[in-house]
């Protein structure tokens, strides 16, 4: 039986791991949060649901050296990939528990007002059940689902020494790039003024970076005094610059997990500029990251069958 | 929180509270302090003000709970060294409180000695009741204002407010905040803080979205021959807060910058000033990315007391 | 009813830029104040310091070095270490700085009259130590105190700061002055030794006396263990601390430890109160 809760349970008695990495049910509707059992009656609160979208691998560089393990699901377990791929973590100090991946839900699809007057919530089946007071709605969980998800190619974990499968159905995927075209589609100069317009409520809290698993730099280039590339007071053209720059530093990397969107308080969004990033280096180098531990980052090779072309 | 002209109407169905708190009002995200130019010799510099500095304006709809963090500010800027750019802007502003009639449900308000319609910080007193707008002044600025504009003072509104809170849910949350900060004497060395701040990610959208966080950082912007010192939003929780020119951190992980959020909050702040560092909100609850919930972390340093 | 901009510094007009070591990494400004009436605001005693702006790079809290028992000029020994002390040190004579303060508490001067005091620094930690040497040894004020003890090390000869200040102390009768490096130096025919290993050789006595230390975090950490074995109570002990500061004022938050302000209640500590503190320093 694979169950989250007995399986973290004999992995801490059995001695096998230090720590476990899981989910436990949170205090918002909707929203389950990161927990650490170190115990084995710590590992009791464990659960696994659709409402577990935090992406635990951001917290594995910080738990370097130790004896881990860790609940990913399908965008997660390429994220741990890369992290692999970038010697950022060594494959035996880990346990991976794969989660089959049906797809998450976020309180992000609920309007604000909607969202914040819930006092509580289920996700039953294809439905989700809203409780606000007395108030009770279902909404199908298709209308909660969160982006990424809707276009997941790898919902499967790609690595995995145990599986934890679904019983849900697997939706059709859409176009993954369709966001893109979308943006594509707009006046160069409306482009920009999108994009400033977007990040023009940033208000520098680095929530993004913080929930990226792949920002695993100790020392961000945001962080650097000499020179100092942006702030420390922020201001529009710091933010765009900032955002930018981060994103060019995902660029071959980025697994879309969606935690950067998520963990946004106000609520930015630049996953278009993400995944143009990453259609180009699929189309250029054939490459689609987190898939394989022992391939080199894509940035970080030369290979002289590379395109050239942007040498002018 | 919005520029309102009177064409824009009001409508406050569903509102609970702004996603950011009013403190940006007061305590902008980036504010000139001085200009300066020429070089060397010929260096001169001289105070500037932001335009939007001292001029007059209301803010209305300010929940209680953000009204009263804007004591908790004052209590900084006006101490000692008064800072003359907050004082300003707060001179200028009158703030109208709208009391909760419904309360959030990440609310805790009344655990940390607020409450729904705590007047505390308000200079009028507003309430949405039996769908009309009640409006009474707490402070001679706001009595200033109400005779300015023509609104009656309403005596009766505050009785109506209070007979109404007694049938309201009261946003407690059960949360001890009446034991700091003698809780946390000589916690600083507690095993909880390792297990605590485990989830926190470090970054600072609890600190961004607090009404009661204050911390600035000041920089110079140099563009052609000149250039401005500004301040802005600084946060406890990132690492350059307290690097040294050296190297050296003195809180140089998520654990030290986390425990030293809480026990600023609790503990040091008010020692210093007599008043606990946050007004029950909740915005930190509703917004972290990973669900660290301040009313847990403040209940568990309390039970850890017990056990 | 408009009280003053505590954020707008005063201008001041370098004089003088005294290098300091052999590296350059030290130099001394001399620094007076463009509109003499600034003095009045600016009152200091020994242990204060001030916020010193270079405009374009920023503002940075930096000891005085200066005895208030000085003429009219101010002085501030800078090490080059982050964007604001660079631009300090690229600076020229006659260049306007900004100069806000006097900030922070002082070294307790009312303690200390009538005590022997023990004085024990380390590199550019020497600083903070000469005003209040300067202020004790000043005519009138003298009297006050007992012996007057100087521990002074440095890594190298080089490293040594207010040579020339040593040389003027070397001279008095009233005081003993030990400078010593770590390293044996062609040239150096001083003492060579870790500053805490002479003091422990010097071994003051700490009956009604007080040290007075700055310097390196290793080396305080020493100094401390052999200052106890000396016998020197906590409360006996006097120490300044550094903290990344930028208002200087208690507002922009970042110098705290525990509930105590680095820019208001210190920098200057007891060992006694350090005690007391959170370890985050």
């Amino acid at each position: 039986m694979t169950e989250p809760a007995s399986l973290a349970r004999s992995l801490l008695e059995e001695g096998r791991v230090e720590v476990v990495v899981g989910y436990r049910p949170g205090t918002l509707p909707l929203r389950a949060r990161p927990h650490f059992a170190f115990s084995p009656e710590q590992a009791a609160q464990f659960i696994w649901d659709r409402t577990c979208t935090p992406d635990l691998t951001v917290y594995l560089p910080r738990l370097k050296g130790r004896r881990v393990a860790v609940f990913v699901k399908g965008c997660d377990a390429r994220s741990l990939v890369v992290l692999l791929q970038e010697r950022q973590l060594s494959r035996e100090q880990l346990v991976v528990i794969g989660l089959e991946c049906p797809g998450v839900v976020t309180p992000d699809k609920l309007p604000p007002e909607q969202y914040q007057a819930l006092t509580s919530a289920t996700v039953e089946g294809e439905q989700v059940l809203l409780r606000g007071g007395s108030q009770l709605e279902r909404v199908p969980v298709e209308q909660l689902l969160a982006d990424p998800c809707r276009t997941c190619q790898h919902p499967d974990p790609v690595i995995q020494d145990y599986l934890i499968p679904t019983n849900c159905g697997r939706r059709e995927r859409e176009d993954p790039y369709g966001v893109v075209a979308q943006f594509e589609r707009l006046e160069r100069e409306e482009r920009w003024v999108r994009l400033e317009r977007e990040v023009a409520d940033c208000i520098g809290c680095y929530a993004c970076r913080q929930a990226c698993p792949l920002c695993y730099c100790p020392d961000c280039f945001t962080d650097r005094f000499q020179p100092r590339w942006v702030g420390p007071i922020w201001s529009t053209s710091d933010a765009l610059f900032f955002h930018l720059a981060r994103a060019l530093h995902l660029a071959g990397r980025c697994v879309d997990c969606g935690a950067c969107v998520r963990a946004c308080p106000l609520g930015i969004d630049l996953r278009h500029v993400y995944k143009r990033l990453e259609q180009a280096v699929k189309e250029r180098f054939g490459y689609v990251p987190g898939l394989d531990p022992e391939a080199p980052p894509v940035l970080g090779t030369f290979r002289p069958e590379d395109p050239g072309d942007f040498i002018k | 929180m919005v520029p309102w002209s009177a064409e824009d109407g009001l409508d406050l169905e569903g509102y609970r509270n702004t996603l950011l708190p009013p403190k940006e009002i007061f305590f902008p995200r980036w504010e000139p302090m001085l200009r300066y130019s020429g070089w060397g010799r010929n260096l001169r510099w001289e105070e500037v003000r932001a335009p939007s500095a001292g001029r007059p304006a209301v803010l209305f709809g300010v929940r209680p709970c953000d009204a009263r963090s804007l004591t908790v500010l004052d209590a900084v800027f006006q101490d000692d060294h008064p800072d003359p750019y907050y004082l300003q802007r707060r001179r200028a502003v009158v703030v109208v409180v709208l009391a909760c009639t419904t309360p959030g449900r990440s609310c805790f308000c009344a655990d940390v000695g607020g409450g729904p319609a705590d007047e505390r910080g308000a200079d009028v007193m507003a309430a949405e009741l039996e769908g009309e707008i009640r409006m009474w002044p707490v402070t001679d600025k706001g009595a200033q204002l109400l005779a300015e504009t023509g609104w009656e003072p309403d005596p009766g509104g505050r009785e109506l407010l209070e007979q109404h809170m007694q049938r309201t849910p009261t946003p407690a949350h059960g949360v001890p905040a009446g034991r700091y900060p003698e809780a946390l004497e000589g916690r600083f060395e507690d095993p909880v803080w390792d297990r605590l701040h485990l989830p926190c990610l470090g970054c600072a959208s609890c600190t961004y979205l607090c009404p009661t966080c204050h911390c600035f950082d000041v920089a110079d912007e140099t563009s052609d021959g000149g250039g401005l010192r500004v301040r802005g939003w600084d946060s406890c929780m990132f690492a350059l807060y307290t690097l040294h020119a050296s190297g050296h951190n003195p809180r140089p992980s998520v654990k030290e910058r986390f425990r030293n959020r809480f026990m600023h909050k609790l503990s040091y702040f008010p020692k210093r000033y007599g008043l606990l560092a946050c007004v029950g909100c909740g915005r930190c609850v509703e917004h972290c990315p990973v669900n660290v919930d301040v009313r847990e972390v403040m209940k568990e340093l309390v039970s850890d007391v017990q056990s | 009813m408009s009280s003053p901009n505590p954020y707008l510094p005063f201008p001041a007009v370098i004089e003088e830029i005294i290098p300091e070591t052999d590296s350059g990494d030290v130099k001394t400004f001399r620094v007076r104040f463009q509109d003499a009436a600034c003095w009045e605001r600016f009152r200091y005693l020994p242990g204060q310091f001030a916020e010193l702006s270079v405009f374009g790079a920023g503002e940075a809290p930096i000891s005085i070095t200066s005895s208030p028992t000085q003429e009219e000029i101010l002085e501030f020994a800078v090490k080059r270490m982050g964007r604001v002390t660079t631009a300090l040190h690229h600076a020229e004579p006659g260049a306007v700085i900004g100069v806000r303060g006097p900030y922070g508490n002082t070294f307790p001067l009312a303690e200390l009259r009538g005590r022997h005091l023990v004085f024990i620094g380390g590199g550019i930690g020497l600083a903070p130590l000469r005003s209040l040497i300067n202020y004790v040894l000043a005519p009138g004020h003298r009297g006050d105190h007992g012996d007057v003890v100087i521990i002074y090390g440095a890594r190298s000869p080089g490293d040594l700061v207010f040579k020339w200040e040593l040389d003027r102390w070397q001279t008095r009768e009233d005081v003993q002055l030990y400078v010593t490096v770590d390293r044996e130096h062609e040239g150096w025919h001083g003492r060579v030794g870790f500053v805490p290993a002479v003091l422990e050789e010097v071994a003051p006595s700490s009956r009604n006396a007080v040290a007075i230390t700055c310097g390196p975090p290793i080396m305080i950490k020493f100094v401390l263990q052999v200052l106890e074995r000396l016998g020197f109570a906590p409360s006996q002990i006097v120490t300044t601390l550094e903290m990344r500061m930028k208002c200087g004022i208690g507002k922009c938050g970042r110098c705290n430890i525990g509930d105590k302000y680095v820019c208001r209640d210190g920098p200057v500590f007891t060992y006694e109160q350090l005690k007391a503190m959170p370890a985050e320093y």
